[in-house]
């Protein structure tokens, strides 16, 4: 290393209390595992082949797997997705209004996260989502966007 | 407008609206700095989740929100050869103009073809709804402006090569 | 313009403010570029004799040309007028306005500067008139043996490569059905190059949909056609190569076309960049425009600064700390 070499090290990197990483921010969280989220899997998946998309959805949503890993969280994300998938456009309103505040933002959560990962970037999903989120912020307002731009939890 | 343009643009404006609430704030790395939290990157605590909206595999947009700078990266649709060089020219003739853009970045973000952004002092002498409508339309014109000069090319290509044939006959 | 000239327009200029009489003999001494590394020169020999003048041309392929008969042909054009080549030349012609070589009527005096403006154009000409003979001289003993004009055979025709550029060549091989022209493109550009491919596709295309009796055009990539497979040599950037293959029919070989038709393929590389140029100037303004239009969007969202005066109760002026 040559002598001016030391201007450009960061020496604060290694001070212990000069930061607060990602995970000192996220609240604590129940852990989910992945049983528990295969069971809830496999009942919305009943919930939708009975035809019943909409009394899925609030369970998918309360469901949330804050505390899961990212295998627990991606196979939720595969089953909201599904959900959503299933229910007929006309039919959204009606159902946004259904769910309580709590389940509203976590709808919201559900939609960015799947527009960002390659699941809901496939043709036709990427449609699906897009109206969702129309008819989930006429509803719920600019406030579910800034609760989910600052909610440390993550789905 | 196309059908599923306009909830993508609609989705665009709600999370950039959302997301363009900046205030003046200082480094907390270091002294007497004051830096866009999401280019340093240096406090988590500044910064909050990053958001996606897709269209599809090839159109989306990323923002990346932080107490005191918005960063709006586009990813424009390049169907084949030719699109995208024309975006390639296009945004580098636009970035090679980012001092007069004011909230152009020179560099896109990775996977992305061009990038903007926004600080708090943006906000602070300019409109925020203004800057939103701003790339809003800047979305809506470039699709139809990359179309538009495929189009051209092609008409071109097709008359040049027809009456450079045409003098054999 | 949609079209380029076959002659030189400088020189042609030049030379027809020259070789007037009436225009006060001037030295001169002007190097003139063309297309494909070519070179000219206008000069008087002896500067003190003002009243001849040399015009020189450099070609960087003149041997190859050279091979396909072109001292036959400059000797068939410009008989009176050639000389020795001025060195780091390969052909020179002198006119000398004084001893009555140079036509005094004005229209014989300007078909000359015509043909002398044509120079490169005509020593490009010989392997094209060569194989133009010999597509003659093979259709006759075609005819003569009775074969069938359709049938695909194998020709073993001499191929005539000319290396016009430093990557980039121009190869004429005839055969007793028509005359195929192969040119070989390199772009240095990769917006040339998508370009060019957008180009070359509707060359393709043009003749299946709207001009069916133009010539055939081929466009391969990397590979070169079977035709002249044996004579490319292989090159560093063959993957950038691309190949253009024009195939001459009987219908454009006919005598009354022939002249037209060299001219006209030789001018093919020199158009097909020359329009990529121009669209990629077009885009440029396109986009300059565009750039200012965003701009206007932008400033809108610019606040007025207005600075209100205000006033206190009292009547006096409040200032804002800023």
């Amino acid at each position: 290393m040559s002598q001016i070499d030391f201007r450009r090290i960061d020496v604060d990197q290694y001070d212990p209390d000069s930061f607060i990483s990602k995970e000192d921010l996220t609240p604590p969280c129940k852990p989910v595992s992945a049983a528990e989220q295969q069971q809830v899997a496999t009942e919305i998946r009943g919930a939708i082949s009975r035809g019943e998309a909409k009394a899925a959805l609030p369970i998918a949503l309360d469901f949330a797997p804050y505390g899961g890993d990212d295998k627990v969280k991606d196979a939720h994300l595969k089953s909201v997705i599904e959900v959503l998938s299933a229910t007929k456009s006309a039919e959204i309103p009606s159902v946004v209004k259904a769910l309580n505040k709590e389940q509203q933002d976590v709808l919201i959560k559900y939609l960015y996260k799947a527009m960002g990962s390659p699941q809901g970037q496939s043709q036709g999903v990427g449609a699906i989502l897009l109206a969702w989120y129309e008819k989930t912020v006429d509803i719920t307002g600019q406030g579910a966007v800034v609760r989910y731009m600052s909610d440390r939890r993550t789905v | 407008m196309s059908q599923s343009l306009r909830p993508y643009l609609l989705a665009v404006r709600t999370s950039l609206t959302a997301a363009l609430c900046l205030e003046d704030f200082g480094s907390q790395v270091a002294e007497r700095h004051n830096v866009p939290e999401v280019e340093s990157g240096k406090s988590a605590e500044a910064l909050l989740n990053p958001m996606t909206i897709a269209r599809n595999e090839n159109e989306m947009v990323l923002i990346e929100p932080s107490i005191n700078s918005v960063r709006v990266s586009i990813r424009i649709k390049q169907a084949d050869e030719i699109e995208r060089i024309l975006v390639h020219q296009f945004t580098r003739f636009l970035t090679g103009r980012a001092e007069s853009f004011y909230i152009l970045r020179r560099k896109p973000v990775p996977g992305y073809s061009i990038s903007f952004l926004i600080t708090n002092f943006h906000t602070e002498t300019m409109l925020k709804h203004k800057l939103v409508d701003f790339i809003i339309e800047f979305m809506e014109v470039v699709d139809k402006e990359i179309s538009e000069m495929k189009l051209v090319l092609n008409a071109r290509a097709r008359f040049i090569a027809e009456s450079y044939l045409v003098a054999f006959d | 313009m949609l079209m380029l000239q076959y002659q030189n327009l400088l020189l042609q200029s030049v030379l027809s403010e020259r070789l007037d009489p009436e225009t006060p003999p001037l030295g001169i001494d002007q190097v003139v570029s063309d297309f494909d590394n070519v070179t000219f020169h206008i000069s008087n020999p002896d500067p003190k004799d003002k009243t001849v003048i040399m015009v020189s041309m450099y070609i960087k392929c003149f041997q190859d040309l050279v091979k396909c008969g072109a001292k036959k042909i400059l000797e068939r054009e410009y008989g009176p007028y050639l000389t020795e080549p001025e060195p780091g030349y390969d052909v020179s012609l002198l006119l000398n306005l004084t001893d009555g070589s140079i036509p005094s009527d004005p229209e014989q005096r300007d078909e000359l500067v015509n043909k002398i403006a044509l120079l490169k154009r005509n020593t490009f000409a010989a392997p094209f008139e060569k194989a133009f003979d010999k597509f003659d001289q093979l259709a006759e003993e075609a005819a003569a043996e009775g074969k069938d004009l359709y049938a695909p055979q194998k020709s073993d025709n001499e191929v005539m490569a000319i290396h016009y550029r430093d990557e980039e060549s121009i190869y004429v091989r005839p055969s007793y059905d028509r005359v195929t022209v192969i040119f070989s493109t390199i772009f240095k550009d990769e917006t040339d190059r998508i370009f060019g491919k957008v180009f070359l596709q509707e060359f393709v295309d043009a003749r299946r949909r709207a001009i069916q009796n133009a010539p055939q055009v081929l466009y391969t990539q990397k590979e070169p056609p079977l035709e002249i497979r044996d004579v490319v040599k292989p090159s560093s950037n063959a993957d950038n190569m691309g190949y253009v293959t024009f195939v001459l029919f009987p219908r454009h070989l006919v005598a009354s076309r022939r002249e037209n038709c060299i001219s006209h393929i030789q001018i093919f590389r020199d158009y097909f960049h020359y329009h990529i140029k121009c669209s990629k100037a077009y885009m440029h303004s396109r986009m300059r425009f565009r750039v200012s239009e965003f701009l206007k969007v932008l400033n809108r969202a610019k606040q007025e600064n207005v600075v209100k005066e205000k006033k206190t109760a009292s009547g006096r002026t409040f200032k804002h700390p800023n």
